[in-house]
């Protein structure tokens, strides 16, 4: 898993390109490469219940080369489990989420991944809505990307330590 | 001086020939011509100057009229002229200017070869002569020179520049010819004849006489002081040089220092601009760096930080299902087979195939090695412990960045606002450093000048006083030889004349001016009563003085400078004019004087009523004619002011439906 | 200007013919004014001739 190229397609390449290209000033974009919107959209999608169909409707491409898909598999695979074990809509019995995320993934259901994928797609989405929208110059995209921010640990702030706590358990 | 008439002949706006003869009649001396701005006032002041000094101020230095010169044809060639009748010395004089124009194959008008200049004069027995070409210019110098007649013929637009000029810093050549009007003429010749110009003067020349014959010391004595005369006027001459020079420099620094008084505030200014600039560039420099951070942050942490939420909820799950604790540490699928192929338990419990025991044991295999799946939720658990350390304080440095961007923006708000300020006020104002530099620039010529000045006084004297010594040395020497005793005393009666005249000439010199300068002080108060006075100084510079009298009547309102500059002008002019005047009375053998006409603009709108009438009444009693330029709506005003003294009346005209063609009316 | 003789430049001046000089070179220089029809040369000689007619005369 995660070992070849990925690519974004349609829309949703269009709208991957505008968040690694806007620049801020002379040095800095929103993104820094394909893979970093990679790593946040399935999380941003899964989070804003968000899912995407593949865009068909235009042509565009943009990819993510197999050696860096490779170099991040770790990151990758751990997302990927978080987002099986927790999508009661796609499979309710928490056994098989279980096994998908720590069993099954090996087979590479065709499934699961265009499960995942869509909501890549869906995190593109969001991303897209509220870091880019009516923004015109570096100012309005830090004062979005603050809001964005703002809202995430509004709704889903978390308290470090419970996190820890019941990583413990694990360790016992 | 007095003007008797002028002929124009398509010259700008007056198209063919246009003549205007003025009034010379003593009582209604006043000739008053009357038009509308543009209507060719201006152009008809210039006509006085072009034919008597061939200079004019227009821009288009074509004379001709347009008029003319659209219906000419390639090849055509026309003339313009001015031609002046005066009246000076009691000759009757003819002062002709004419410059040809021709069209060319491209339609273009230029002037061929210079302008000629012609002066004819009536003889006593009513002949017609004219004076050699070569001596106009010298004839017109001395008829009115052109320095003088600015103030004779002047216009509304230079009065500024005028009054200033008479203020302070005037050359020389005025004071000569202020002298010269006011009949001192005679003495400054004689004195120049006989002891100026270094040896072709009378006692120059006589000091060139001497003869030596055989006696080397003679010879060496002769030598000596034509060297040295000659060295003291070089002398005298450079002290004239550097005294104009330090007028011009100190009049310079005077208003260097009032430019930079006026503009102190620029330097701190400028000196906060460039501050503030700075700390700008620096705050930009600083955001450009704390958005690079965040946004490396940003992509850097973000989906870990993003996915807390669902780690904390992942592990919960896993808790629940039990799948956190159900590995059994070092147990192995190895120690299930073992156990079921002994047949009983680690605690000594019988294990049958198929019984509970045995189907727990098997479950068992789930949760441990090999098969288990328990070391993934492990190594999947301590990433979550990782990640979640690692981003225990993402959002507070994230709120923090933003923190400081926004307060550099608030920053550099309030910079560029200052900013802003700061350059609304430095326009206008002037770089101070650059006067500064300017200011010492003159400071250090009035400096070595002044340096140049004492050394070559101090030279000076040492000449002066070998010229004397070698002097008595030739006396003595010249006994001896018959022709150099006369010419010892052909000389001797030179100086002694050269040295009464001198004395008699600076009693009158002296006499004369403080009389110009009385003369010209209560003209000056009785047209403008601001509190001021008018003197002059030993170069007929005006001084102008606040009186004593620490506050002015009640009734005076504020005039403009401009009004102040007319009333200086008017005031020494007519100063001037009525000296001239009052010498021509007297018997005075040794003056001769010549009165003047005063031709202008007369702003009187620049007056206020009361100033009008003084103004009106003044001026016609002080020239002997006066002729004056105004506008349309200013007609009233003259005519009721001036009404009886108003010999002659011309309107002009602009014709109907152009744009440069004037006609002359005599009216009544 | 009573007295009759000053000494000038160690040579004995009679006051009154210089005076006299004097009054007919201001006449001349006048006139020239007026007419213009010497030039400085010319009057630096006649101014000359003066002198030297008058102090020669008894």
């Amino acid at each position: 898993m995660f070992t070849h190229d990925y690519s974004f397609r349609g829309s949703h390449a269009e709208k991957v390109k505008d968040l690694v290209t806007y620049k801020f000033d002379k040095e800095h974009t929103l993104f820094e490469r394909n893979m970093d919107v990679y790593l946040m959209a399935p999380i941003v999608g899964f989070l804003y219940n968000k899912k995407s169909a593949l865009d068909k409707t235009k042509t565009s491409t943009t990819n993510i080369l197999a050696e860096i898909m490779i170099k991040y598999q770790k990151e990758l695979m751990f997302t990927y489990r978080l987002v099986m074990l927790l999508d009661k809509e796609y499979e309710d019995d928490v056994e098989k989420r279980i096994n998908k995320a720590f069993r099954d993934y090996a087979k590479e259901d065709p499934k699961d991944l265009e499960e995942y994928d869509s909501y890549v797609r869906g995190g593109v989405d969001v991303l897209y809505e509220k870091l880019m929208k009516d923004a015109t110059q570096a100012d309005d995209y830090i004062r979005n990307l603050y809001e964005f921010m703002a809202d995430f640990e509004d709704r889903y702030s978390q308290n470090s330590d419970e996190i820890i706590d019941l990583c413990k358990l694990a360790k016992e | 001086m007095l003007l008797k008439s002028i002929k124009v002949k398509d010259f700008r706006q007056f198209k063919g020939e246009q003549y205007v003869s003025f009034s010379v009649d003593p009582e209604r001396n006043v000739t008053i011509i009357q038009g509308d701005n543009g209507a060719g006032k201006t152009s008809f002041a210039q006509a006085f100057r072009w034919c008597l000094y061939g200079e004019t101020d227009f821009s288009n230095k074509t004379l001709l009229s347009m008029a003319v010169s659209d219906k000419m044809l390639p090849g055509d060639e026309k003339d313009v002229q001015v031609e002046i009748c005066l009246v000076h010395n009691n000759i009757e004089y003819t002062v002709t200017r004419r410059q040809k124009y021709k069209k060319d194959n491209t339609n273009r008008i230029s002037h061929v070869g210079r302008p000629k200049f012609v002066i004819s004069y009536k003889t006593d027995d009513g002949n017609t002569e004219y004076i050699p070409e070569v001596e106009t210019e010298l004839k017109m110098k001395e008829i009115l020179p052109a320095d003088l007649s600015r103030y004779f013929f002047f216009d509304g637009e230079h009065i500024d520049s005028m009054a200033k000029e008479i203020k302070d810093g005037r050359s020389s050549d005025f004071a000569k010819a202020v002298r010269s009007l006011l009949g001192l003429n005679a003495f400054i010749a004689a004195l120049e004849h006989l002891k100026g110009n270094g040896r072709s003067s009378v006692i120059g020349r006589y000091n060139e006489s001497y003869n030596a014959g055989a006696d080397e010391t003679l010879s060496q004595l002769i030598k000596n002081i034509n060297t040295n005369n000659d060295r003291l006027s070089a002398i005298d001459k450079r002290l004239e040089e550097l005294e104009q020079q330090d007028a011009y420099a100190n009049d310079k620094c005077q208003q260097l220092r009032i430019r930079i008084e006026k503009n102190q505030d620029s330097k701190e200014l400028a000196e906060e601009r460039n501050k503030i600039e700075k700390e700008l560039a620096g705050l930009e420099i600083t955001k450009k760096e704390k958005t690079g951070l965040l946004l490396k942050n940003f992509n850097a942490h973000a989906p870990r930080y993003f996915s807390k939420k669902m780690m904390k909820d992942a592990l919960e799950l896993l808790k629940t299902t039990e799948q956190l604790d159900k590995g059994i540490p070092d147990v192995t699928a190895k120690t299930i087979d073992y156990l079921l192929a002994r047949g009983y338990c680690l605690c000594g419990h019988e294990i049958k195939i198929g019984d509970d025991a045995y189907i727990a044991l098997n479950k068992l295999r789930d949760y441990i090695p090999p098969k288990s799946i328990g070391s993934l939720i492990s190594d999947f658990s301590a990433s979550c412990q990782d990640k979640t350390i690692s981003t225990a304080s993402f959002f507070d440095n994230f709120q923090d960045v933003i923190k400081f961007i926004r307060e550099f923006d608030n920053n550099r708000n309030n910079l560029e606002d200052k900013l802003k300020k700061i350059k609304e006020r430095l326009l206008g104002m002037e770089n101070v450093g650059s006067l500064q530099q300017e200011l010492s620039n003159f400071e250090r010529d009035l400096r070595k000048n002044s340096d140049e000045r004492d050394s070559l006084n101090q030279e000076k004297g040492v000449v002066q006083s070998n010229i004397e010594k070698d002097e008595e040395k030739r006396s003595s020497l010249a006994i001896g030889d018959k022709n150099n005793r006369k010419i010892e005393t052909y000389r001797a009666y030179a100086e002694y004349m050269y040295n009464i005249l001198k004395v008699q000439y600076d009693k009158k010199e002296a006499e004369t001016r403080e009389q110009l300068a009385n003369a010209v002080n209560s003209i000056f108060k009785s047209i403008y009563n601001g509190g001021f006075s008018l003197s002059l100084d030993q170069k007929y510079n005006i001084i102008l003085t606040a009186d004593e009298r620490i506050k002015a009547n009640d009734d005076d309102t504020i005039e403009t400078s401009t009004a102040q500059s007319i009333s200086i002008i008017f005031a020494f002019i007519s100063g001037v004019i009525k000296m001239a005047k009052e010498n021509q009375g007297s018997d005075e053998r040794l003056a001769q004087t010549e009165p003047y006409p005063l031709v202008m603009d007369a702003p009187l709108s620049a007056f206020d009523t009361k100033r009008i009438d003084t103004v009106c009444d003044v001026l016609p009693k002080i020239a002997e004619q006066v002729i004056i330029f105004i506008k349309d709506t200013d007609g009233n005003l003259a005519e009721e002011n001036l009404g009886v003294r108003i010999g002659k009346r011309y309107t002009f005209t602009k014709k109907s439906g152009t744009e440069f063609e004037t006609n002359i009316m005599e009216v009544g | 200007m009573t007295e009759e003789k000053v000494m000038q430049n160690n040579t004995e001046i009679d006051v009154k013919k210089a005076q006299k000089i004097l009054q007919k070179v201001i006449i001349k220089e006048n006139n020239n004014i007026k007419r213009k029809d010497k030039n400085d040369g010319e009057m630096v000689k006649m101014i000359q001739k003066l002198i030297e007619e008058e102090v020669e005369c008894y």
